[in-house]
């Protein structure tokens, strides 16, 4: 069997970030039950967490069809849903300029640079 | 001498019509991305990786020093028309520089900003060709402990420096050496952290962390805050331009910021913001008109913005001869570097002096072309301010997942860029920096393969680290760092109890 030393292995600078990171998170908490770690709250719109919504969602709605639509479609639906969770409420309008960017994106990427992406399927 | 016969030579390859074209195209993107928010320099640079795989690496470093010069100039004009930097760099010129504006001084305010960059950006460009090369000689006589040992004082100063507190700053810090460490060893073939997935055995790619933390988690954290209901901008018509009195005001400060922001951007003091902000204070407690600042004085804009370009020349330095990034932006250029099989530092300048002084050559020329962008053409840029936040915001998602996604055609890649999002935004709610992140993961793997080396040559003994000169000095001085700013704390506010 080879030996290797402890300090040379592979685990040795895990377990140092793994306990860094335990020790770091324990303080962090400490100073936030103790009070110590004040930090100013940052206002919060309203409507927040459905903005988020939006965002996250759009990104899923990506990853869903980026393989079976192309690529246009699935970043055409991600741009749309990113504006509406910004505040653009027209979701039709949305997505009819986030199809055309995303078309003329794909033709710049996949023509012009040569980049491999998912054809339109239309 | 050598210094100059070296830049000779670079200008020789900066000057080829075809990176003359590139470095073209580098100041424009980084104009535009610089007064965009919501896009900075480190996601864009992030995002053409891939694109720029296929070009010449000389054509690439000229492309993303442009990029990083043209951020600083840019960033300044959302600053001062808007209210909001286009950059953290520009953060401080928010507070002269819209005041200006809305006194109808936005001209002489750009027009500061401008030749004020300009002039940092010549000199410490200067500055940083006759320093490299002295750092390099010293550099040569660093072995692994050392090295080990100056990754050390990296990571403590980029997580003392560049956020709110220590604390968090470490946080940051150990969140990037965890995503660092995910994937095989290059040394013993172990798979760490990796769970058994197979899509996490070659590691997480930086440009899907750096798109995740500033594409998507910017734009998850900017719809959490209350939206300001219109547009703000202040209009602009015409060049920027100012007055002979405002040349007299401007030129010290220029100076000054210079002579602020070098250094402090080439010790790992961590980027561009730190420098804006002892400029601001510098101006402020030198004018003769102190009551001035923030109602539109213009020594408050002239001395940040020359500072942050300077200090991004100084960020090159030990970027360039130590390999060891300070700064987001920085760290991504050192992947970007590792993509072309090439590692900065010392033998850099040695085996590819095409490279390393063609990009500081072409630096200088980028300053050039970046004041004619700026100066006449500031009002055309003004108009991309009009771009409505919920299309910016689409597309630069859109860029994000057509940069994360077309490299690979990796479904998990989106996922893992999905969820640094999520992770971002609660950095950013909570105050925690992003950038030593950054720095963590691509800094922590090469400091592990140091200290494996150093440990190796000395046979396990681990005194090492302490009995080199070298490696005990820079050790003290990450020890300095990490508590000094703790007991001067703690003894102003002793200070603070008894008066």
């Amino acid at each position: 069997m080879r030996v290797v030393d402890p300090l040379l292995g592979p685990r040795l600078f895990p377990l140092v970030v793994m306990f860094g990171l335990t020790a770091l998170g324990g303080l962090v908490a400490w100073s936030a039950l103790s009070g110590r770690a004040a930090i100013a709250e940052e206002p919060r719109a309203s409507d927040a967490l459905r903005s988020i919504g939006w965002i996250l969602g759009g990104l899923l709605a990506f990853a869903a069809l980026v393989e079976t639509a192309g690529f246009v479609v699935g970043a055409g639906v991600l741009f749309a849903a990113v504006a509406r969770g910004f505040g653009a409420m027209r979701l039709g309008r949305n997505l009819a300029v986030g199809l055309v960017i995303a078309g003329i994106v794909f033709v710049c990427f996949v023509y012009g640079l040569g980049l491999n992406l998912p054809g339109p399927a239309f | 001498m050598e210094a100059l016969q070296s830049l000779a030579g670079g200008f020789g390859v900066a000057l080829n019509p075809v990176n003359l074209m590139w470095s073209f195209v580098g100041v424009l993107c980084g104009t535009l991305i610089g007064i965009l928010p919501g896009i900075g320099p480190a996601l864009t640079i992030a995002l053409l990786l891939p694109v720029t795989y296929k070009l010449d690496p000389v054509a690439s470093f000229v492309i993303f020093g442009g990029i990083y010069y043209g951020a600083m100039f840019g960033s300044s004009t959302t600053a001062i028309l808007v209210n909001t930097p286009g950059e953290t760099g520009s953060l401080v010129t928010t507070i002269d520089g819209h005041r200006m504006a809305r006194k109808g001084r936005a001209p002489a305010a750009l027009a500061t900003a401008a030749i004020g960059s300009f002039v940092a950006g010549v000199i410490g460009t200067a500055m940083l060709a006759l320093v490299a090369p002295e750092v390099v000689k010293l550099a040569l006589l660093f072995g692994p402990a050392d090295y080990f040992a100056l990754m050390c004082v990296a990571f403590v100063a980029v997580s003392s420096l560049l956020g709110s507190s220590l604390l968090r700053g470490l946080l940051a810090l150990f969140i990037g050496l965890a995503l660092g460490l995910v994937g095989i060893d290059q040394q013993t073939g172990a798979a760490r952290f990796a769970f058994g997935q197979l899509d996490l055995l070659d590691g997480i790619g930086i440009t899907v962390v750096v798109v995740g933390l500033f594409a998507v988690g910017e734009a998850l954290y900017q719809a959490t805050l209350p939206r300001a209901g219109g547009s703000t901008v202040t209009p602009l018509d015409g060049p920027a331009r100012m007055t002979a009195a405002e040349w007299s005001r401007s030129w010290k400060p220029w100076l000054r910021g210079t002579a602020i922001g070098f250094p402090l951007g080439a010790v790992p003091a961590g980027g561009t913001e730190l420098p804006t902000f002892i400029s601001y204070q510098t101006e402020k407690r030198l004018s003769p008109r102190p009551e001035e600042f923030g109602d539109g004085a213009i020594e408050g804009v002239a001395g940040p913005e020359a500072a942050n370009n300077a200090a991004v020349a100084g960020v090159l330095v030990p970027l360039l001869t130590l390999g060891i990034p300070t700064s987001a932006t920085a760290a991504i250029m050192l992947a970007a570097f590792q993509q072309y099989g090439l590692q900065p530092g010392p033998l850099l300048f040695g085996t590819r002096p095409d490279l390393v002084w063609g990009l500081i050559a072409s630096l200088f020329i980028g300053n050039a072309m970046l004041l004619v962008l700026n100066l006449p053409l500031a009002g055309l840029w003004a108009r991309l301010l009009y771009i409505p936040a919920p299309w910016l915001h689409g597309g630069i998602l859109l860029f994000a997942a057509l940069g994360v996604y077309g490299v690979n055609r990796s479904l998990f890649d989106v996922g893992v860029m999905t969820a640094c999002g999520v992770l971002g935004l609660i950095m950013r709610r909570l105050d925690v920096p992003l950038a030593p992140v950054i720095v963590g993961m691509i800094l922590g793997p090469m400091a592990e393969v140091q200290f494996r080396r150093a440990v190796q040559i000395a046979q396990g003994d681990l005194w090492v680290f302490v009995t080199r000169p070298i490696s005990l000095s820079l050790l003290l001085i990450a020890l300095a760092l990490l508590i000094g700013p703790v007991l001067w704390r703690r003894a102003r506010a002793n200070a603070g109890s008894k008066a």
